[in-house]
């Protein structure tokens, strides 16, 4: 377990300044200085020039492990490179799979509560969809949730946070959120590969020493939460993927059994 | 043979032929053989088939040991040419076992030496029969005779019983004693050796439905199988064939499980799958053979006509909608029956009737045309007419398309032009041949509107449409116009010019657009072409900062394309290679696309008239769901995406040097910023906010309103906050610091303390490359500095803001003949020099006329420049415009001078006709009769010519002073000299006109004297008088004696000083004269109180009294004249006695008193009560 993060998701970290500094990571040396990185943005007329320091930004990556820090010097970890390279061709997919991680990371190392912060607003959104987005709300919600889950009475979480989740919900395509950021409504449908994901941690974390896992309500429910889809969508979402991920498999007796045999990140690089 | 008996032998035909299975005996061995013969009588050889049945047979008789295999999908007739290739074996002299399948070597050894027995008894040849019954026993059976001595020792029975029971079992088939492949090899060479002996040319075993022998495919079957195949290759020259069919499935499990077998089995030529080889002209040449073998070739029209035939062979091709060949024989077999009953043409419409009662049985075993046609003719909208109905039907019997002169044929074409036109797309799709069903088509049943738009984009697509002209305006259209986002403000987003893409004169497509992604490089303008070749670029009106020419490209290039710019604009060339297939696959979402394509492979042109389709097609589709909707616009979303991705990658732009990390949109931003920095490299934008124009309108009226050093930055700009916003028309300070930033180092705020604050104007970097420009080439025309301007990226409406900025600064102005602009014109080093000299000067003059310690300040500041200008150390026009500025306020400072100057000078004026005034009162005349009238009244007459000539001379300098204050009003301060004259010459007439004053105040002076002497003169007069009276009453001859010495020293004075010592000599004798009245006052009183008390002692003691009194008493004669005749009317009175009879006690003062009174020092008189 890693060291224990703070509640806050960082507001900084904005899609935009991700996807550039993704590409800056992945197109230039194994690490790179901050410094190298700002000289890069600014040659490339780079949104990022309009920054002074990438401190919290890479801090933010850090903890998604999306790089890692050798000194003064960051690269991109495996996961991180895996990302750029599927962003590179399919940009739209960069925000699916930065929700993914912020929804997922808390399962994998509970000392993330950034993860946990991040998934108890989209759970909340979900769960009372179509809603209105009352950021004040959500700032509650989270703090009284935290005093349940973790005794803390007193934790670092604004709407500044909730700007920080926002920004990545907003950047789902097809959208949960409306033009105006104001209503949340679930989506009809997500991308494939973001239900696969969603349907690979699930299979992770549940499966045990079995090598299937029952498709049971429950577990359709929190795949339809991590992917923000509505639950008629499941069944169509789970036939696509099974056709189009020969690593997935579903075996329908007695009930729907889901078997992921060598799955890992690296099909977006297919 | 009469038609009917034919048909019947064609109801009769089986549509699948049975396979002889087990071993060939009396009993089944003719029925095998009869079912077999009567297969070939109607069988019709595919010329594939043919030539490989020519082939087979050849290799046998050229003593060849030969694999073969046959691979065809269930009902394809393998069993059939199985059948008619032993045929062919039998009539080329070989012994062939008829077609069987067997579950293993036993079986098969058993149904080779079985066959091999029954075809030599038959032909008598029973020697040879033996032969192969022992060969059978010696390789196959021996294994049961070791199997019997074991059960006669276990149970104790004898040998032959024990054997007989196994062998029993093995021929009732309760017992399969697993013979080895290497046993079935050996006997098969031992049979080849008798069937040769027999008079055979070679032996040929023909095993069907090889799946049976599979079975599960285990690891034992395999390895039998493999020893068979291996063995017989290693028999190279033996007259043997062994020939195997089997279906697609079998074929792939084997290929897993034994793909060395196969190789092995190929490696002899002989390997066919024939799925393919049964076209759609299979069925009418079939049906022919038909005719002629059942002898109703006449009647075969009346039968089945030439469109019916047509659609079973469009139905039969199609594996997902029959079983091939196998459906074929059904639906003859299915029109024989009915036309022995009703006598009627079979049709298409019957074919699909068929289908739906399940007359036809083998429909591809998916019933797929059936339940289609079910679907659409349970729509009200269809079954509402039979017409309608029928016209389904046929349709739907013609995948490859009805053409409508079938729907002539059987009187539906209205229905049929009517449905078409209601129903295309959703329901029908034209194709080349006529109408289909679009559910029939290849892509298989749609799942949802999308794979409708892909089934017919895949049915409509062509080679023509991607290579041609529309290849440049749907990438156009779908990958240039995205890759510039919608205008949002000026420091984002795109405006078209022109509503789409225009077509050039030589082909190509050209668009131009205004807009940025950056914030630094605001409207920017970039011309865009799509075009096949170079050649088509055309020239775009204006300037651009750079163009894009897509390159489209129909062949394959290798090397990158690299321009010059082309007609002086910097261009930039994107290949696109056409018709290159995608070296990556469509993102999982939507790769399915990728197998409706297929076998279309996806290309850029693919991809491009996919996405106009797609366009096209969305809004002619009816009923469509919200959810649909959303999914075929992300669809084309994410097609969009892949294609500007593919497009546009990190190396596009490599060929010019220029590095970038993405692709797609963000690629071609990135080279766009690339572009315009190499291209631009000073580039600072004026364009600061979208508020920009009012930001710089008021940045204009700010210079307009501070001094010249003020907007060339030489000075700051210091005044209250509030006066310093309003400068630029802010009416709160608040913020003031923010505001001034947006205007990016134009103007600084450098203090901003209290209430107070200073800033300071500076010069934008472009304002100095300006100045050079107009410098350099001795002045230009507005037009040349825009189009230098502009290819240092500066905007026309920039350049004309910093030509203002120029302007008000003074370092440009507009020539005057020509209104070029031309550097503001400046003076020599020499010149400046002498002004700077000139300014202290007048500084040095300013200072004599004010007291203000503001000069000494203004003093040092011009000569530092002065100094600066001699060591050459400062920049002319700034030393310039310095020096005017401090002149400016030296001239300000005149200005307040000559208002000083003007009333001072009519102060003067005033003065003058004031003093000219006074003088108008005539001066008194002397009139006593003394002597001295003559003298006062000479004075008076002096004195009244000397006031007409200063009134005159007062006259003359009032005129001379209007002069200048006239002057005043017109002059102009910018020139000093003038204002030098104005001041000297206003001096001069001041110190004239004061010196005028003074003499008319002396004057007036002397005329108040004359006033004194009029009237000590008639003092005089009334003095002799007074003497005159007083001798009467006492002795006045001293007092007389003495006025008269007064009087005649007083003639001498003025007789000898006159008018000079007027005044001196009026005080010389005044007091005298004052003395001699007093004395005679004295005198007088004293006469009369002598007269009226006779106490002359009295009046030794007033004289001594009067003697006593100084003379410089001021009592008036009045007054003196009260006193006296108050004393004479008076009683002397005794203040000792006075106060005896008091009570009260004396004062200190009042003793001293008394004790005065008492020893005569004063006198005491009681005043008389009046009445």
């Amino acid at each position: 377990m890693s060291k224990t993060t703070g509640f806050h998701v960082r507001h900084d970290l904005q899609p935009s300044f991700t996807y550039e500094l993704l590409m800056l990571l992945r197109a230039g040396k194994t690490e790179q200085t901050e410094e190298e990185l700002q000289n890069a943005a600014h040659a490339q007329g780079f949104m990022l020039r309009q920054r002074n320091s990438y401190g919290k930004l890479l801090k933010s990556l850090e903890e998604l492990n999306l790089i890692e820090k050798n000194r003064k010097a960051v690269a991109l970890t495996e996961i991180g490179h895996t990302i750029s390279e599927a962003v590179l061709f399919q940009r739209p997919l960069l925000g699916e799979l930065i929700h993914v991680l912020y929804y997922t990371l808390f399962d994998s190392d509970s000392a993330l509560r950034f993860s946990w912060s991040y998934r108890t607003v989209c759970q909340h959104l979900w769960m009372t969809a179509p809603c209105s987005v009352n950021r004040d709300r959500l700032v509650n919600i989270v703090t009284q949730n935290a005093v349940d889950q973790f005794d803390e009475n007193s934790i670092s979480f604004s709407t500044q946070s909730v700007m920080g989740i926002l920004y990545w919900i907003e950047s789902l395509y097809p959208n949960c959120l409306d033009k105006g950021k104001t209503t949340f409504s679930r989506r009809l449908y997500c991308p494939i590969e973001t239900f696969v994901l969603a349907l690979n941690h699930l299979y992770e974390q549940h499966r045990g020493d079995g090598l299937s896992l029952l498709l049971t309500p429950e577990i359709r429910q929190e795949v339809c939460q991590i992917c923000l889809i509505v639950p008629e969508s499941f069944q169509e979402m789970l036939e696509q993927t099974e056709t189009s991920f020969e690593s997935v498999q579903v075996r329908r007796e007695r009930g729907e059994r889901l078997i992921m045999t060598g799955f890992n990140w690296n099909f977006l690089k297919e | 043979m009469i038609l009917n008996d034919g048909l019947r032998i064609l109801v009769d035909k089986e549509p699948v032929v049975a396979t002889h299975v087990g071993i060939f005996d009396a009993d089944n061995a003719e029925n095998t053989y009869q079912r077999y013969r009567s297969e070939i009588e109607t069988f019709v050889v595919a010329p594939d088939i043919l030539r490989y049945q020519r082939q087979f047979v050849q290799t046998v008789l050229e003593q060849q040991t030969t694999i073969a295999c046959l691979v065809a999908p269930f009902g394809y007739g393998k069993t059939s040419t199985a059948i008619n290739i032993w045929n062919a074996c039998q009539e080329a002299n070989l012994l062939a076992v008829p077609p069987f399948s067997c579950n293993s070597i036993a079986e098969m050894g058993q149904a080779i030496a079985t066959a091999l027995i029954h075809r030599l008894e038959s032909l008598g040849n029973v020697e040879n029969a033996s032969e192969v019954r022992q060969a059978f026993n010696k390789y196959l059976t021996s294994s049961a005779k070791r199997l019997a001595e074991k059960d006669a020792e276990l149970y104790g029975i004898s040998l032959e019983v024990a054997l007989q029971s196994i062998e029993d079992k093995i021929k009732s088939g309760h017992l399969q004693l697993e013979a080895s492949a290497n046993h079935l090899l050996s006997f098969l060479e031992e049979l080849v050796a008798i069937v040769l002996n027999s008079g055979f040319q070679g032996l040929v075993i023909i095993v069907d439905e090889f799946q049976q022998f599979l079975g599960n495919i285990n690891k034992g079957v395999i390895t039998n199988f493999r020893t068979l195949i291996w063995g017989l290759q290693t028999r190279g020259e033996l007259p043997l064939a062994f020939l195997i069919t089997m279906d697609p499935d079998t074929e792939r499990n084997l290929t897993d499980r034994g793909a060395d077998i196969l190789h092995r089995i190929r490696n002899h030529g002989l390997y066919l799958t024939f799925s393919s080889i049964y076209d759609r002209e299979f069925p009418r040449e079939l049906w022919s053979r038909y005719a002629e073998t059942f002898g109703f070739t006449k009647d075969s029209a009346n039968i089945v006509d030439h469109a019916t035939l047509e659609s079973i062979g469009q139905i039969c091709e199609r594996p997902d909608l029959s079983n091939g060949p196998r459906t074929v024989i059904n639906i003859f077999q299915r029109i024989a029956t009915l036309q022995i009953s009703r006598k009627q043409a079979y049709s298409p419409i019957d074919l699909i009737n068929d289908f739906l009662t399940g007359d036809i049985r083998f429909d591809g075993d998916r019933g797929t045309i059936a339940s289609l046609v079910n679907e659409i003719t349970s729509y009200d909208y269809i079954k509402r007419s039979n017409e309608r109905v029928e016209t389904i039907k046929l349709i739907a019997a013609f995948p490859r398309g009805c053409p409508p002169e079938v729907a002539d044929k059987y009187k539906i074409r209205e229905a049929y032009n009517y449905l078409l036109d209601e129903l295309r797309g959703e329901i029908f799709v034209e194709l080349p041949e006529g109408v289909a069903l679009v559910d029939l088509q290849k892509v298989g049943k749609p799942p949802n509107k999308l794979n409708i738009i892909l089934k017919k984009y895949w049915l409509q697509i062509t080679e023509e449409e991607i290579i041609s002209d529309k290849a440049l305006e749907y990438f156009s259209k779908y990958g240039v116009a995205p890759l510039f986002p919608d205008y949002v403000s000026n420091q984002n987003g795109w405006k078209a010019e022109t509503d789409r893409f225009l077509l050039t004169s030589s082909g190509g497509y050209f668009r131009v657009y205004e807009g940025t992604f950056f914030e630094e490089y605001p409207h920017r303008r970039i011309a865009v072409q799509v075009c096949f070749e170079l050649e088509n670029i055309v020239v775009p009106d204006g300037y651009v900062d750079a163009q894009f020419v897509f390159l489209i490209q129909r062949t394959d290039v290798n090397e990158p394309i690299l321009s010059e710019d082309i007609h002086a604009i910097p261009t930039y060339i994107i290949p696109i290679p056409v018709h290159q297939e995608y070296s990556r696959h469509l993102p999982r979402d939507i790769r399915d696309i990728e197998n409706f394509l297929s076998p279309v492979v996806l290309t850029p042109g693919v991809l491009v008239s996919l996405l106009n389709y797609i366009t096209e097609q969305v809004p002619k589709i009816e009923g469509m769901s919200e959810q649909e909707h959303q999914r075929i616009l992300d669809t084309h979303a994410k097609l969009q995406e892949f294609l500007l991705t593919m497009s546009i990658s990190d190396q596009t732009f490599e060929p010019y040097g220029i590095t970038i990390y993405s692709r797609g949109i963000q690629a071609f931003r990135d080279a766009l910023f690339n572009i315009l920095r190499d291209q631009y490299p000073n580039y600072q934008s004026i364009m600061m906010a979208s508020s920009w124009r009012r930001l710089l309108d008021q940045y204009l009226q700010a210079l307009e309103q501070v001094n010249s050093a003020q907007r060339r930055g030489i000075e700051p700009l210091s005044a209250q906050k509030s006066e310093l916003a309003m400068v630029f028309e802010l009416r709160q300070y608040a913020g003031f610091e923010s505001y001034a930033k947006q205007y990016n180092g134009l103007v600084e705020v450098i203090d901003w303390r209290g209430d107070s604050g200073s800033i300071i104007f500076h010069r934008h970097p472009q304002e100095n490359v300006l100045i050079e420009a107009i410098s350099l080439a001795a002045g230009l025309d507005e037009d040349s500095v825009y189009i230098i301007s502009r290819q240092q990226g500066y905007l026309d409406e920039e350049t004309q803001y910093l030509i203002d900025f120029l302007l008000l600064r003074g370092y440009i102005e507009h020539a005057e003949n020509n209104n070029r602009l031309v550097l503001a014109s400046t003076f020599t080093l020499d010149e400046l020099i002498g002004i700077a000299r000139q300014t202290l000067d007048e500084i040095e003059y300013i200072k004599r006329l004010s007291s203000s310690k503001q000069y000494e300040q203004l003093h040092m500041q011009v000569k530092e420049i002065l100094t600066s200008l001699r060591d050459e150390t400062i920049d002319l026009s700034d030393a310039q415009v310095r020096l005017l500025q401090y002149q400016r306020q030296i001239q300000v400072e005149c200005k307040q001078i000559v208002i000083d100057m003007r009333a001072t000078v009519q102060s003067r004026i005033e003065n003058l006709y004031r003093y000219r005034a006074r003088f108008d009162e005539p001066l008194l005349e002397s009139s006593t009769g003394i002597f001295l009238d003559a003298h006062v009244n000479g004075a008076q007459r002096t004195l009244q010519k000397n006031i007409a000539s200063l009134s005159s001379r007062i006259q003359k300098r009032i005129s001379a002073m209007r002069e200048p204050l006239e002057q005043s009003i017109d002059l102009a301060v910018g020139d000093f000299a003038p204002f030098e004259s104005y001041i000297s010459q206003a001096q001069k007439q001041l110190q004239l006109a004061e010196q005028e004053e003074s003499d008319a105040q002396a004057l007036l002076e002397q005329c108040a004297v004359h006033h004194d002497w009029v009237q000590l003169v008639d003092r005089l007069k009334r003095l002799k008088d007074m003497i005159a009276t007083a001798a009467e009453i006492t002795d006045t001859h001293l007092l007389e004696q003495t006025l008269e010495r007064v009087q005649w020293d007083m003639q001498q004075e003025l007789a000898s000083e006159g008018l000079k010592q007027y005044r001196s000599i009026y005080n010389q004798f005044i007091e005298p004269i004052n003395g001699i009245q007093r004395e005679l006052e004295t005198l007088s009183r004293l006469a009369e109180t002598r007269s009226r008390n006779g106490a002359f002692s009295h009046a030794t003691r007033a004289d001594r009294e009067i003697e006593n009194q100084p003379y410089s008493a001021t009592l008036t004669a009045s007054e003196d004249e009260t006193i006296l005749s108050e004393q004479l009317e008076s009683k002397q009175v005794n203040l000792k006695a006075m106060f005896e009879d008091s009570t009260k006690q004396e004062s200190e003062f009042l003793q001293h008193l008394i004790n005065l009174n008492e020893t005569g020092e004063i006198i005491v008189y009681q005043r008389k009560k009046h009445k």
